[in-house]
């Protein structure tokens, strides 16, 4: 045992996270305490420079031999080290010190001699490494960049009349900005995400918080043809930089509320708004919204796509792959990988690149824990018509087709998911792959008549995860399948990469399949968090088609195949004060279905209190569905009560609806029952022309967040002295403050990574 | 600001009634029915308190056992007894295996007053032969009265009950004397090192062991004392376990810095180096080990130690008011010499080591709560070490040096005649402190209207959009506000 030396006490004590916790008061002496997270996240970091170092990560109580002490083993030189044994005080320091701010990739082009004076001071204090520069280009009022009139607006031929600022970019120059803004590239052609924009008239709208990593705007050399084929008319003050610079771009403010999700769910509070240590940008903007930001800092991670995502991307435009293009057979993507790699990041990314080429794009989300364009527990396609540019709760979009599922992860019901994804994915064949109408337009030259798919999946790699995973991708017979290497030492991706036994008869191999490099996608908060804003995002969404002209909205949306994003958010009051739909329950609800475990353990005379205050899928299901369900349910089992009196239409046990005679339209929030369930107050963002066809509830295992039972407008700042609805806290109903007094009264908890008395 | 937790009860009244219906009479089954419906549609509802869901395996347990059909074999009884207590046990005891290593679950029961056979219990339903029908059911009642009288009980009178079993924490002191003592020994002669080892290495297990013992004592006194949270992120498994933590480390600081811990007992011992603020060579080299050791493991503990420290120089009453805060007598100054300087230590060496950027913001925060403590009218005992700490703390950083300098009074007494000159001093320091604020917070953005117009609400037949005039009001999730039509 003396020569078996623990290695490190802390199994992950080298992949330290830093969590970011707003403290808006405390108590202590000193003011802002920021709270370190060790070892509570498994394996966050997973850059290239993690590797030869962090070879404990993930596993636990590993037992290793010092390497210092391989020949000698006397214990002197145990000693000698920190008592605990090998976590020695100078291995731990050296590994934060190295991390660069995306440590998959640091930017380069960073230099201490380009760094304005400005800057100098606050970067001081704040870290004394020199810090990635993230804008390398130094905006001058008057010489390359301009605040624009409102006639100059117009006059340039900017879609939308909102304030703006024209910049010019010489080429390899960057700019990045935190907030909301509108793109308009006018000139030469610019790289964001992944993505190059060339000039075109088109908008942009780009959200940047700083809980994602930001976009870089980086201005690249326009050699093709394209660049040239719009340009905007040069005219008074601007007719040298027009015709002189050689990337020109306008940024507009883009006024949608979406910040005010900060102040419903406060762990996401000023997250458009720099830092405070932020130098402040080299220039006043004059525009709301956006802020610049030169440097990357403790919470500002540029958004960087490693090379082998770039090179995994030109599979699908390369001329080798037979002009992938122009064959009737659109490329079908399919992204796999272990969570936190990176896969959203890269599917969104996949989907940007191909809504470049193609005019629609179908997207197939499997991640039901965190859904790109739908709020999580519903599996979902969307079509997508224009690039998007920001986390998922940026963009909810109602679902061109989806499948309620009602909880986070598909361990609880794996085959009613894939039941969910099967129907989606045969949707697709007949419906969407070839549409029916393709509009062509003659200014358009994206191909229209095929679209893509795209498909993501969920994160949960191993076990029973894995074996859902690959049935899913059995049912897509993808031709591209792009997957996030566990580890990799090189830059490689290959596409000679072995097939992992397609043991199907009749399985036609992808035609490319890349290895991918994973990412560190968002360090500070943790998909519980991602989750909470996303929901909280959806129900105060406000979503096109509120508008009487739309008049077949639904038709429009289903088989129209649109693109039905928000844009907009209300945020004038809290859930608890916004008003509800009346729903007459008898004409409007054919039934109820409640999932998840234990729920077939709920009684007839409970459902009203269980249904108060959930949230629900909304689902209309072909003629016929629910008449299988009544029919077997007579007999209940020994709890059965009778004399329970309640209008709601619900059955004991009854399983879900087959997604094959059934589609999920949107969530609802119930936030009452009225007593004897003959009415509900529901809450739901979806345009009221949906909601006719809704006609059956399904309540899964998804909650509300507490975010969104508190009533923002009556916190104060503190939080100490909180009212919901003028109620009082302490009085409000379903929430508690403070802990339990008794024993037990937590939440069970489960740690993995305890270690043994044999392992001391 | 402290998020409240969603539970399946409007008010307490409601697991009152619950709770009358499983323990007011055994003998009663419709009762226990109704617990068991009602408990089952609150799981549904959110996830339950582990003893709740404890209650209801129990119960229906208990159900099935009493029913008189009986068509099951009694296998299929004795394995639900086994799981239920099974589970029961897990779930008390696995939240307070804080350490890293495994503490034994019979530990943690005695410390929780868990009576211990029902832990042998789940040992043997796990391990051994399934238990015999009689002991289970004898098992399944036992834990029900210890449910009744360490959740029910106290949760539904929070303010009456006292707990009846005081999580008792031994004392820290003996462990830092002992460890005291060796290191003594051992950097006196280091080739003892070597014989010391095995010694040196059962002390540093056994701080690691307190710690975690502390925690779990954390959850009586923090419910005691209102523990108030720095964070407020709605996640579960975070928090709590942070607060009680950070509740351990600071009980670990304060007694660290006893006199006697880091400060030698004897004034003669208190010999300060005078080329470095820093504390007595001596000290060092005993409590760094010890110091680093809990650092590695417990990344908050150099902030926690430095707010401790900062609350003795300051002479600030700590926020713990229970506990007892020995009041070290006021002309020794000395003792305050030699927290200036640990604290310098701390933030220099201990926190540079292990922290990435949380150092410099540290810093930055005790600077700043140095600084505010100067203010006019505080103790010229202390103020003379904080000076000298002040400096310390910011050599080297050229722009806090600058700023320290501006805060800083004079040191020659000027004339009380006012001069020209002094405006432009003093614009001079205006402009020093201005350049180091912060940001400045941008202004809430006003609301952008998105009246969502209402003009199609009528298309959805069943479907009625409440407003003012429906005489609607806003109340809280879960509360029916009845409408006229």
């Amino acid at each position: 045992m003396p020569s078996v030396l623990l290695s490190s006490a802390k199994p992950s004590s080298t992949s330290k996270t830093l969590k970011r916790k707003q403290s808006p008061n405390s108590d202590s002496i000193i003011p802002k305490m920021k709270k370190k997270k060790a070892q509570k996240k498994r394996g966050v970091p997973q850059g290239r420079y993690f590797q030869e170092v962090d070879v404990f990560q993930g596993q636990d109580g590993i037992i290793v031999i010092d390497s210092d002490d391989g020949e000698d083993i006397s214990d002197d030189s145990l000693m000698d080290q920190s008592p605990v044994g090998g976590v020695n005080a100078e291995d731990m320091s050296v590994l934060p010190r190295s991390r660069a701010w995306s440590p998959s990739h640091p930017i380069n082009d960073s230099s201490d001699e380009d760094r304005g004076p400005a800057s100098q001071f606050t970067s001081n204090i704040h870290r004394p490494e020199s810090p990635s520069i993230l804008s390398t280009c130094h905006p001058v009022q008057d010489q390359n960049t301009f605040y624009l009139t409102p006639e100059e607006i117009s006059a340039l031929g900017l879609s939308c009349s909102s304030p703006g600022r024209l910049f010019s970019l010489q080429e390899g120059e960057s700019l990045t900005f935190v907030g909301t803004y509108r793109l308009t590239v006018l000139a030469g052609c610019l790289s964001l995400c992944g993505l190059t924009l060339h000039a075109s008239p088109q908008p942009h709208d780009v959200f940047a918080p700083r809980s994602s990593p930001l976009p870089v705007l980086k201005a690249c050399s326009s050699s093709s043809s394209e660049d040239q084929a719009w340009k905007p008319p040069s005219f008074g003050r601007l007719r040298d930089i027009i015709q002189t610079s050689s990337t020109l771009f306008a940024l507009q403010e883009l006024r949608t509320n979406v910040e005010g999700l900060g102040s419903v769910c406060r762990t996401f509070e000023r997250v458009f708004q720099p830092p405070r240590f932020n130098g402040g940008g080299q220039i006043d903007m004059q525009l709301t919204g956006v802020h610049m930001v030169t440097n990357a800092m403790k919470d500002i991670h540029p958004f960087i796509v490693p090379s082998s995502w770039d090179a995994a991307l030109e599979t699908l435009s390369s001329p080798k792959g037979v002009d992938v293009c122009s064959t009737l057979e659109p490329p079908l993507c399919f992204v796999r990988g272990s969570k936190k790699s990176g896969k959203s990041s890269f599917a969104k990314t996949l989907v940007n690149r191909l809504v470049q080429k193609y005019h629609k794009v179908a997207y197939l989300e499997c991640d039901i824990g965190q859904s790109e364009f739908t709020p999580g527990g519903m599996v979902s396609l969307n079509i997508i018509e224009k690039p998007v540019f920001g986390p998922p709760f940026t963009h909810p979009t109602l679902p061109n087709q989806a499948h309620y599922i009602g909880a986070f992860t598909p361990r609880t019901s794996p085959s009613h998911y894939l039941a969910a994804i099967q129907a989606l994915v045969q949707y697709y064949r007949l419906d969407v792959q070839i549409p029916v109408d393709s509009p062509s337009t003659e200014s358009d030259s994206r191909i229209a008549h095929c679209i893509p798919l795209v498909v993501n999946t969920m994160g949960w790699a191993k076990g029973l995860g894995a074996d859902l995973t690959s049935k899913i991708q059995d049912m897509v017979q993808p031709t591209h399948v792009f997957e996030f290497g566990a580890r990799i030492y090189d830059s490689g991706w290959s596409t000679g990469f072995k097939q992992s036994a397609p043991d199907d008869v009749g399985y036609a191999p992808p035609r490319s399949h890349s290895l991918l490099e994973p990412i560190t996608p968002s360090i500070n908060y943790s998909a519980v968090d991602n989750r909470t804003i996303a929901l909280l995002s959806y129900f105060h969404a406000v979503f096109p088609g509120l508008k009487p002209e739309s008049g077949d909205f639904a038709k429009d949306l289903k088989e129209g195949l649109r693109q039905m994003t928000a844009r907009t958010w209300n945020i004038s009051l809290p859930l608890c004060a916004t008003p509800p739909f009346e729903v007459d329950v008898r004409s409007v609800v054919d039934r109820v279905f409640l999932s998840g475990v234990g729920s077939e353990d709920v009684v007839l005379a409970e459902i009203e209190r269980v249904l108060n205050g959930a949230v629900v899928g909304l689902l209309s299901c072909e003629p016929g569905t629910l008449d299988s369900g009544v029919a077997d349910s007579g007999s209940s089992g020994m709890m059965a009560d009778s004399g329970a009196t309640t209008a709601i239409p619900y059955v004991q046990g009854a399983d879900m609806p087959s997604p094959m005679t059934s589609i999920t339209h949107g969530l609802a929030l119930i936030r009452s029952v009225s007593p004897g369930g003959s009415s509900m107050h529901v809450l739901t963002p979806m345009p009221p022309a949906l909601l006719p066809t809704t006609r059956v509830f399904v309540k899964g295992e998804m909650e509300l967040p507490v975010w969104g039972m508190l009533d923002f407008h009556s916190t104060d700042k503190d939080g100490d002295d909180v009212t919901v609805a003028g109620i009082s806290k302490g009085k409000v109903p379903y929430l508690q403050w403070g802990k339990g007094e008794g024993l037990g009264g937590e939440k069970r908890r489960v740690r993995r990574n305890l270690m043994r008395k044999a392992q001391m | 600001m402290r998020l409240p937790r969603r539970v399946p009860w409007a008010s307490l009244a409601e697991l009152d009634q619950v709770c009358a219906a499983i323990f007011t009479d055994e003998n009663d089954l419709e009762s226990k029915i109704f617990a068991i419906n009602r408990l089952s549609a609150w799981r549904a509802i959110t996830s339950l308190p582990h003893a709740l869901e404890s209650t209801l395996a129990l119960l229906v347990v208990i159900v099935q056992d009493s029913q008189s059909p009986r068509n099951l074999p009694f296998l299929s009884l004795r394995q639900s007894y086994a799981s239920a207590i099974i589970r029961l046990v897990n779930g008390l005891v696995d939240p307070l295996q804080f350490g890293v290593y495994a503490r034994s679950i019979a530990s943690i029961a005695s410390q929780l007053g868990l009576p211990s056979w029902l832990v042998e219990l789940r040992h043997a339903a796990t391990h051994e032969d399934l238990p015999s029908l009689e002991l289970l059911r004898e098992g399944a009642r036992q834990s029900m009265s210890w449910l009744l009288h360490n959740y029910w009980l106290p949760t539904l009178n929070p303010f009456t009950a006292s707990h009846s079993k005081n999580v008792t924490l031994r004392p820290v002191e003996p462990i830092l004397k002992q460890y005291k003592s060796l290191f003594k020994t051992v950097t006196r002669d280091i080739s003892l090192r070597k014989k010391y080892k095995q010694e040196i290495a059962m002390v540093m297990k056994d701080v690691e062991k307190w710690i975690a013992e502390a925690k779990v004592a954390a959850d009586v006194v923090a419910g005691e004392l209102g523990w108030n949270t720095t964070h407020m992120i709605e996640n579960g498994e975070g928090s709590d376990q942070d607060a009680k933590e950070r509740w351990a480390l600071e009980v670990f600081s304060d007694a660290l810095l006893e006199k006697g811990g880091l400060i030698p007992l004897s004034k003669k011992k208190r010999v300060f180096p005078s080329d470095s603020f820093s504390p007595p060579k001596s000290s060092v080299e005993i409590w760094s080990s010890l110091l680093t050791h809990v650092e590695n493991l417990h990344p908050e503990f150099a902030s926690i130690l430095v707010n401790r420290m900062l609350i003795r120089l300051l002479n600030k009453s700590p926020i713990t008011k229970s506990e007892k805060s020995p009041e070290p007598s006021n002309n020794d100054s000395t003792y305050y010499v030699g927290i200036a300087r640990w604290l310098n230590w701390v933030i220099d060496i201990l926190a540079i080591e292990s922290n990435e950027m949380q150092d410099v913001e540290l810093k930055l925060d005790t600077v700043a709560a140095l600084i505010m403590a100067l203010e006019p009218g505080s103790e010229q005992i202390t103020r003379e070490t904080i000076n000298d700490l002040l400096q310390s703390l910011c050599k080297g950083d050229s722009s806090l040096e600058n700023a320290l300098s501006a805060l800083q009074p004079p040191n020659k007494i000027v004339s009380a005649n006012w001069t020209p000159d002094d405006i432009s001093m003093m614009n001079e320091r205006l402009g020093l402190l201005s350049s180091t604020q912060f940001a400045e917070e941008e202004p809430a953005n006003d609301v952008v209207s998105t009246e969502s117009t209402s003009q199609s609400q009528n298309s959805a037949p069943g479907w009625r959009l409440l407003d003012s005039s429906s005489e609607w009001r806003p109340c809280p999730i879960g509360v029916h506000c009845a409408s006229v039509q």
